[in-house]
């Protein structure tokens, strides 16, 4: 069994009146790239800012690498994150903000000078190293957390909505930043983009009005029971919709603009299923754009929280 | 169709393209500038507007000394000197023509400051506190009488100095080493080629792969492992920026300016007794300064015994007990100026996170509070060391160790009166979310119960002839005075009272902060 290096237990969070998480119980394996999945208001930067020790718990208890009620002095370096709302301190240039995180994580003045030039390079920002945080874009700004945020290469990295506010270019690199994370560092990573966490994750909680609704492998919230979905190039007409549920092997279909997912009736053979499935597509000339076996993280997330999600697709 | 384009050009408002892209110039300075810089320009444009009216009162005395006929030039000299001192037409012309100099090229690097032009700004603010000093020295040097004003008038144009040529130096010097770009253009070319992919790999994946466990990657020894390593580290990063951000040159200012004034309302008539040229003027101001009338005025003040206010009034140099008092009685109101955004703004913009992923809420609490304190020191440092060097350079009625001596007491008195409302401010920065509110809060918890105190006091001996004079030892406020105290061991309680409230309220802060959500 592999090695946890985040656990909460009924971990609680009140704003006044307001339940932000209610009794949140999680575990993530180490070297596992962890999506947490949820709505606007679902909870996901609290629990975020309750592990790395920014909000205290109502109730309930978190574990960190090990370590109880985590302390940025105690954790130093073995956590990285990126906060969603936290602002660079004004007046003073990124660089020696960076240089500063670095020399409290231990290194001397000169290697925090380095390690910072070379992340801020690293993302494309050597030439601004010496500007106001506030003379940054949004997006250069984004950058600048992500550089505090593996600076040092941290065990463990809380990444809370790091492709939203960036280019598709710099998304893109991102995504494959963390991906060439797979194995040597855990990341716990969240997103609207339901296809981006889809593609890059190992693990998936859903999390609705602070509650967690389902967790586990991705593959095994994606796969359970037999699914399979189809992506065409247009949305399907009556016609076709007619004949694949007229078929013996399928219980189900639902569609979603052009995506349909379609469910196979219980104790159906999977194969057979998929090839009547598609045989049924050719034939009335729909040949699919996309198959697989299995539903969206986006159907997942949609039934999951009976499709009353209003925050999704925001970015 | 012509004609409805043209009408609509006519009434559609002309933006030359030079005028957008200064305006845009413009905008991209005001957002790299850093607070102080801003700070500076602002003061500059106030201290320019005292200086003409300055130079005006120069240009009627001047006026006045030239243009009167010889029968009435001493009459004219003498309410003119009053001012002025006894100097002549030429120091008065070759000042106002320095002064008018200075103004000029203060006006001209404020809005150089605020646009962070490299020349305007910083060569011609440099050029402003060369040319004040030259001109303050000019005119001591030709007669115009060296006052606690002229060492007012010094400090402006060195603090200037020292933040351009130190503090500031490297915002104007990176933008002449063009790694900014002339108008933003290059930098944003070169961000908008976005991540480096390969870089990126190599500098923030592999160089940590085998370092899973480490942590600290690419330390050899990590410099940060006791928390007091690392309460040194946020101690001077805070106090190094808090100059940079503004609001600590605001506070210089004040402490400085405010200091030396109350010194001058001390020492200016003190200086215009012993300038009379009648005959015993030092012995006449010395002894009236010893009089009984003073010992009464200091004993009102204090609400000390009159043996105390003998001490200070005929065993130490008086002058120097009067302004110590009175800054003593200033000290909490400069204490939050210098205090009160130790954590409070980050909180509110949650800048605060970032560090809280390194270090310790307790070692982030007391970094600040210890870059606070050190700040605050120097300030104070350099207002007694300034006034006790003018009493004894100046003013030639102490000796000067008397002088050294007491002026040491003094600020260590000073410094002690410091400590616990620099923890208060501490305490309540800790406990809000924004620093304007901390700043307004601090000003009211330091006014609010002392006046709630003492009018509480003065009702009660007013209603029953009672004096409840301790009721105020509920308070720093109560004890600062018995610092300067000739009996050692009631100054030893009072400086342990001021280490217990420091101590007390720290406590409370240090709850409050690892207690909240940052």
């Amino acid at each position: 069994m592999s090695e946890i290096v985040v656990r909460s237990r009924g971990l609680t969070k009140h704003f006044g009146g307001v339940c932000a998480l209610d009794g949140i119980d999680i575990e993530v394996p180490r070297g596992s790239l962890y999506a947490l999945v949820g709505a606007n208001g679902a909870g996901k930067t609290t629990f975020f800012s309750v592990v790395a020790g920014f909000l205290r718990p109502t109730a309930g208890e978190v574990e960190v690498l090990g370590q109880r009620a985590p302390e940025g002095g105690v954790l130093r370096g073995r956590l990285g994150m990126l906060p969603q709302d936290a602002s660079f301190l004004a007046g003073v240039p990124v660089l020696e903000q960076l240089e500063f995180c670095a020399q409290l994580q231990g290194l001397s003045a000169a290697a925090a000078k380095h390690a910072a030039m070379q992340a801020l390079d690293a993302v494309g920002l050597g030439d601004v190293a010496q500007r106001n945080p506030r003379a940054l874009s949004h997006g250069m700004l984004k950058r600048v957390a992500l550089c505090q945020a593996f600076l040092g290469n941290p065990e463990l990295v809380f990444l809370d909505e790091p492709t939203a506010g960036l280019d598709p270019e710099t998304a893109r690199r991102v995504r494959d930043l963390v991906r060439a994370w797979r194995g040597h560092r855990t990341v716990v990573i969240s997103s609207h983009n339901l296809a981006e966490l889809q593609d890059l994750c190992s693990h998936v909680a859903i999390l609705h009005r602070g509650r967690i609704i389902t967790a586990g492998t991705m593959d095994a919230i994606l796969a359970s029971g037999c699914v399979f979905r189809c992506v065409l190039d247009e949305p399907a007409d009556a016609a076709l919709l007619d004949a694949l549920r007229a078929l013996a092997q399928v219980a189900k279909v639902s569609v979603l603009d052009r995506e349909l997912t379609i469910e196979g009736t219980n104790g159906t053979d999977r194969r057979a299923a998929a090839q009547a499935i598609l045989e049924c597509l050719l034939a009335l000339q729909q040949p699919p754009r996309s198959f697989s076996e299995g539903a969206s993280l986006e159907r997942r997330f949609l039934e999951a929280v009976g499709g009353k999600s209003d925050g999704l697709g925001g970015t | 169709m012509l004609r409805k384009q043209r009408a609509r050009a006519k009434h559609t408002p002309h933006v030359p393209n030079q005028v957008r892209i200064t305006s845009l110039t413009m905008l991209q300075e005001t957002q790299r500038r850093p607070g102080g810089l801003t700070a500076l320009a602002v003061l500059n444009f106030i201290f320019a507007g005292f200086s003409l009216m300055g130079l005006l009162f120069m240009a009627v005395a001047f006026v006045v000394l030239s243009t009167v006929n010889a029968a009435e030039l001493d009459k004219a000299r003498e309410d003119i000197a009053a001012a002025v001192g006894n100097a002549g037409l030429a120091a008065i012309a070759v000042n106002i023509a320095l002064s008018l100099v200075a103004l000029v090229l203060q006006v001209i690097s404020a809005i150089g400051l605020l646009r962070m032009a490299p020349v305007m700004g910083r060569v011609m603010g440099n050029a402003f506190a060369v040319v004040s000093i030259v001109a303050v020295v000019v005119s001591v040097v030709m007669g115009i009488p060296f006052g606690v004003g002229t060492v007012i008038n010094l400090l402006y144009p060195l603090l200037t100095l020292l933040l351009l040529n130190f503090t500031f130096r490297g915002d104007f010097i990176r933008r002449d080493a063009g790694q900014w770009g002339a108008a933003g253009g290059e930098a944003a070319a070169s961000v908008a080629s976005g991540i480096n992919s390969a870089q990126f790999e190599n500098a923030l994946i592999h160089s940590g792969a085998s370092d899973a466990a480490g942590g600290v990657a690419g330390a050899a020894t990590d410099l940060a492992a006791s928390a007091g390593a690392r309460r040194a580290l946020v101690a001077s990063f805070g106090w190094r920026h808090a100059l940079r951000g503004g609001s600590a040159v605001l506070y210089l200012l004040t402490l400085l300016g405010g200091g030396l004034m109350i010194a001058a309302a001390f020492i200016n008539p003190v200086e215009s007794l012993l300038h009379d040229s009648k005959p015993r003027a030092a012995e006449r101001a010395a002894e009236m300064l010893r009089s009984g009338m003073a010992v009464d005025a200091i004993g009102w003040i204090t609400g000390a015994s009159e043996a105390t206010c003998e001490y200070f009034v005929k065993e130490q140099p008086t002058l120097q007990s009067a302004i110590l008092l009175m800054l003593l009685a200033f000290m909490p109101f400069f204490a939050c100026m210098g205090g009160f955004n130790q954590t409070a703004g980050e909180i509110g913009s949650k800048g605060l996170r970032f560090l809280l992923l390194r270090t310790d809420r307790r070692s982030l609490f007391l970094g600040r509070f210890m870059a606070a304190l050190v700040f605050s020191t120097i300030g104070l440092l350099v207002l007694t060391v300034v006034t006790t060097l003018y009493l004894a350079w100046k003013l030639d009625l102490y000796s000067t160790p008397a002088l050294l001596w007491w002026g040491a007491q003094g600020t260590l008195a000073l410094w002690l009166v410091m400590l616990p409302h620099l923890a208060a401010t501490a305490w309540l920065s800790a406990s809000l979310d924004s620093a304007l509110a901390a700043f307004s809060l601090s000003m009211a918890v330091v006014s609010v119960p002392i006046a709630l105190l003492k009018g509480i006091e003065i009702a009660v001996e007013k209603l029953s002839d009672h004096k409840i004079a301790w009721i105020e030892r509920f308070m720093p406020w109560g004890w600062k005075y018995e610092l300067l105290d000739p009996a050692w061991d009631t100054r030893l309680i009072a400086s342990a009272m001021m280490l217990v409230f420091t101590v007390v309220f720290l406590a409370g802060g240090l709850r409050r902060f690892q207690g909240r959500d940052l």
